[in-house]
């Protein structure tokens, strides 16, 4: 091996864990306390995920304070517990959480001890609900035994739909023949102040619709309560796995409350976003036959081709400062092995429309044959000059280069960008990177770099 | 005092006992570490482990297995990552397996499972996870078990030998003296200067460090162990245990002076080492040395200081809360009563479960020492990256870092918190922190 990365990753998949995901459904909602029925340590994981949220979103300029973070509670399953059962222990944190916090309702989960102990959480949860008189619902996971952190999250959002929504029983007719089509977010992209979420509020925007409501995160009971008045539902996933959970969601939303979905993941790059807009497109005027939707069509004439040169628009002014710097620059490519639900077309996407120059890819030696192949695949299609070399013990990565890379390169005198877990949203996503690519540009001497994409 | 022992992890944090068995391991150079449980557990292990220098991202390895593991066993997953470790070039010098609380339960034979490995090295195998207990009690167990399964008795002559080396003919005592520190964790805020800081004052007066268990040694180092006079250890709530257990042992005698944070914690540390080394009498003349260069310090932060005095008066605090591991805080608290601070009220707030004064707040046992941060104008936080966040709104509060976990901060000078050079860095930090405040308020 001769590119020293940061760490070894095996190719398997990822066994997460569902506490964290229940976590994240309900972590803003007003009034709600999260319950983990697991040893207090089980928390550490939710919490280093938050910090880790916290303070990436404070270096990108989009912390904002979010108007309320329900208490964390473990029920602290000791040893003990693991040999006697910890229902009793999980009924009295239960007591103290309702004597403490006083809440609207809580949420509470298993971790992986409670699942193999065996503990019945769902009937202490009841008896729970019916002595205190709350809400205290019980997401069916076991930290990682089932479900994965998806698993979490969904499970905690069909039961808020069960529990605090309801099928608007009138149809749903706009009071106002203009009003606009009330949109609900399914997903979250780091919290409603993060740029991804704003740059799709701006898509949604391009229709003339905007953003009812952010579903479940944010959402207080008189949040959920109101759902039920959505017109559609648009979801944020990111990838293949994240959107087919998401659209679990959604696909509930339809079946509970009869509000429909558009069946489409955020657009990504440009083909996408074009797919994306001419798609969401033909849904809106298809929209009045595909919900119980009874009234005129608010956005019956939408100028689909005006939409996309506005996109286009925003794309050039967005690029046009990195522009020539970037075209002056040398660009490698190093690919490691990534989750095979992620999609990397959009990167070769993004340097084709920049015009940038990509010298050489290298495939980094963790990457097994068939991936190689994929990867060698997407090159052709947007850079079929460019050199593909497989690492060997002589590979170099040059010190002059910009390097973008799937994962951390313990070498300390290049200059990496590391590519996002997730890609980014649309076209306004694609300049964030590009604004990225140009500060590793600026980087003077020879002082190497560590850029994260996200 | 809140006495429940629920609590609101936003608020208090406590890793567990995976990673306080990783963080012991992490200090032996040649160690791997191999956790057997959820990649979420293992990434969040690492997380609290990890620090420059350790290469962690190489030596602590998950073996991945599928939730139907809990089901059929993690025989096979273990094996496969102890062969991979086997392969290569430089064989391990101790491998650690531990269980996650998950795999704890289903009651896998680890040490009978590693036995089938191609492995030639030691390998420590223990249930961990957070149903042993938390950070400090896994630190503590595998420690533990380390020593036992190491061979320290070879040098039980040598610990003979030094005896009686320590004197001439005519009785005076000239021979230099070594001692062990126990219980120090590569994880702890500010570990590295802190035990170089102490290596230099110990030093100063003829004492060497023979060897900093668990800190940047080989498992081939260990073996010297038993050659040190005196084991002193650092922190009790990482140590107590292995230095009871190398006294039952190796007939090895152990103190646990308080930590010496500032210049009169410093010397009192010092007196109390010599005093353990050489009970008949303390050599004046070391001490001395000791005293002339707090004296200097102290005339030097005199010095320093005076103009900004004038300018802005000494430091003054309403309220100083002080959270960190327990060593810390004690070490800390004798500090500030006696040399650091003039303050209206100190707290103190203790992050692991060893509450060893009444008038301490225990981490995990309620919050209500965030109500004795809202008390005056000017206000001073002396803890982790947890305690911050909770404080951030509140401009009249100023913040340094002083345990873990860490807030976004690079330190790149060497910037001990014990010892004479502590101090001085110290000093430094509060008056910084008390001019700042004036402009906040």
């Amino acid at each position: 091996m001769a590119v020293n990365k940061r760490c070894f990753i095996k190719d398997k998949v990822s066994y997460s864990c569902s506490m964290p995901g229940v976590w994240k459904a309900v972590a803003h909602s007003e009034g709600c306390v999260v319950v983990y029925h697991a040893p207090k340590a089980c928390a550490h994981i939710t919490e280093e995920m938050e910090r880790n949220q916290y303070f990436r979103m404070l270096a990108r300029r989009e912390f904002t304070n979010p108007p309320y973070t329900a208490p964390l509670i473990t029920s602290n399953i000791a040893k003990k517990e693991s040999i006697f059962g910890g229902t009793s222990l999980l009924k009295k944190c239960l007591d103290y959480v309702v004597a403490s916090y006083s809440p609207r309702y809580i949420m509470v989960t298993d971790s992986c001890v409670a699942g193999v102990i065996g503990d019945d959480s769902a009937a202490i949860c009841q008896e729970a609900e019916k002595e205190h008189g709350i809400p205290v619902l019980y997401v069916d996971c076991h930290g990682f035994l089932d479900g994965e952190y998806y698993g979490g999250f969904i499970n905690a959002a069909k039961l808020l739909i069960d529990r605090f929504m309801a099928k608007k029983e009138a149809p749903k007719i706009n009071s106002s023949a203009n009003a606009p089509y009330k949109v609900t977010l399914i997903g979250e992209k780091d919290g409603p102040g993060s740029l991804a979420i704003q740059q799709f509020c701006t898509l949604i925007e391009d229709f003339g619709m905007e953003i009812y409501k952010s579903f479940p995160g944010y959402c207080s009971i008189e949040d959920m309560q109101k759902i039920g008045d959505s017109d559609l539902t648009v979801i944020l996933g990111g990838t293949q796995k994240a959107y087919a959970y998401l659209r679990e969601i959604a696909d509930y939303m339809t079946e509970k409350l009869g509000v429909p979905h558009f069946a489409s993941d955020y657009p990504i790059g440009w083909e996408g976003t074009k797919r994306w807009l001419d798609d969401f497109s033909v849904f809106l005027q298809n929209f009045k036959g595909q919900s119980d939707f009874n009234g005129d069509n608010p956005h019956p004439n939408i100028d689909i081709e005006a939409v996309k040169a506005n996109v286009w628009r925003r794309f050039e002014e967005g690029l046009a400062p990195f522009k020539k710097t970037l075209q002056e620059v040398s660009i490698v490519l190093a690919l490691g092995y990534i989750n095979p639900n992620y999609d990397l077309s959009w990167v070769l996407e993004w340097l084709h429309l920049g015009q940038l120059a990509l010298n050489q890819v290298v495939i980094l030696d963790n990457v097994p044959e068939a991936q190689q192949a994929a990867y060698r695949t997407m090159i052709q299609r947007f850079y079929p000059e460019t050199p593909v070399v497989l690492e060997t013990a002589e590979t170099v990565l040059p010190k002059e280069a910009l390097i973008i890379t799937t994962q951390e390169l313990a070498e300390p005198f290049l200059r990496q960008l590391i590519l996002p877990c997730l890609p980014p949203i649309g076209m306004a996503g694609l300049v964030q990177m590009y604004r990225k690519l140009f500060m590793l540009a600026r980087r003077r001497g020879e002082r190497g770099i560590v850029l994260y994409g996200w | 005092m809140a006495g429940n022992s629920w609590f609101n992890h936003n608020e208090c944090l406590q890793s567990c006992a995976l990673s306080g068995a990783a963080a012991m391991a992490a200090g032996i150079t040649d160690a791997y570490i191999v956790a057997n449980g959820p990649t979420w557990c293992y990434y969040y292990a690492m997380k609290v482990t990890d620090r420059p220098g350790l290469n962690l991202g190489q030596r602590f390895l998950c073996t991945y297995p599928s939730n139907g593991a809990i089901v059929f066993g993690t025989e096979k997953e273990v094996l496969h990552t102890l062969a991979d470790l086997a392969k290569m070039p430089k064989a391990p010098g101790l491998v650690l397996v531990e269980n996650s609380c998950a795999f704890s339960l289903i009651g896998d034979d680890l040490p009978s499972i590693v036995s089938e490995s191609d492995l030639t090295c030691p390998i420590l195998t223990m249930d961990s996870g957070g149903t042993l207990g938390d950070f400090w009690a896994g630190y503590r167990k595998s420690l533990l078990d380390l020593l036992k399964i190491v061979d320290l008795q070879n040098n039980q002559t040598i610990v003979k030998d030094k005896e009686n080396n320590h004197g001439n003919d005519t009785g005076e005592n000239t021979a230099s003296f070594s001692v062990n520190f126990i219980g120090c964790s590569v994880t702890y805020y500010n570990e590295l200067d802190d035990l170089a800081e102490l290596e230099r004052l110990l030093k100063l007066v003829g004492i060497e460090v023979n060897l900093v268990l668990a800190v940047d040694h080989s498992m081939e180092d260990l073996k010297r162990l038993s050659k040190a006079d005196l084991n002193v250890v650092i922190h009790p709530e990482l140590g107590h245990e292995a230095a009871e257990w190398l006294t039952k042992s190796l007939g090895m005698s152990y103190i646990e002076p308080l930590l010496p944070y500032g210049l009169e914690g410093t010397l009192a540390w010092i007196h109390e080492i010599l005093a353990a080394l050489m009970p008949d009498e303390v050599p004046a003349d070391k001490l001395a040395l000791i005293e002339s260069l707090i004296q200097s310090e102290k005339a030097r932060q005199f010095e320093r200081t005076k103009d900004i005095q004038r300018l802005c008066g000494e430091p003054w605090f309403d309220t100083v809360v002080i959270s960190a591991p327990s060593s810390v805080v004690q070490g800390m608290e004798r500090a500030f009563n006696n040399e650091w601070l003039d303050a209206g009220q100190f707290t103190y707030v203790i992050h692991d479960d060893s509450k060893n004064k009444p008038d301490y707040y225990a981490y995990v046992q309620g919050h209500d020492w965030q109500d004795a941060l809202q008390i005056g104008e000017n206000r001073l936080l002396l803890g982790s990256d947890q305690e911050r966040r909770l404080c951030i709104p509140d401009k009249n509060v100023v913040f340094q870092t002083i345990s873990n976990p860490v807030p976004p901060e690079v330190v790149l000078s060497e910037r001990p918190f014990m010892g004479i050079n502590g101090h001085r860095n110290m000093q430094a930090i509060i008056w910084n922190l008390y001019i700042q405040s004036l402009e906040n308020s």
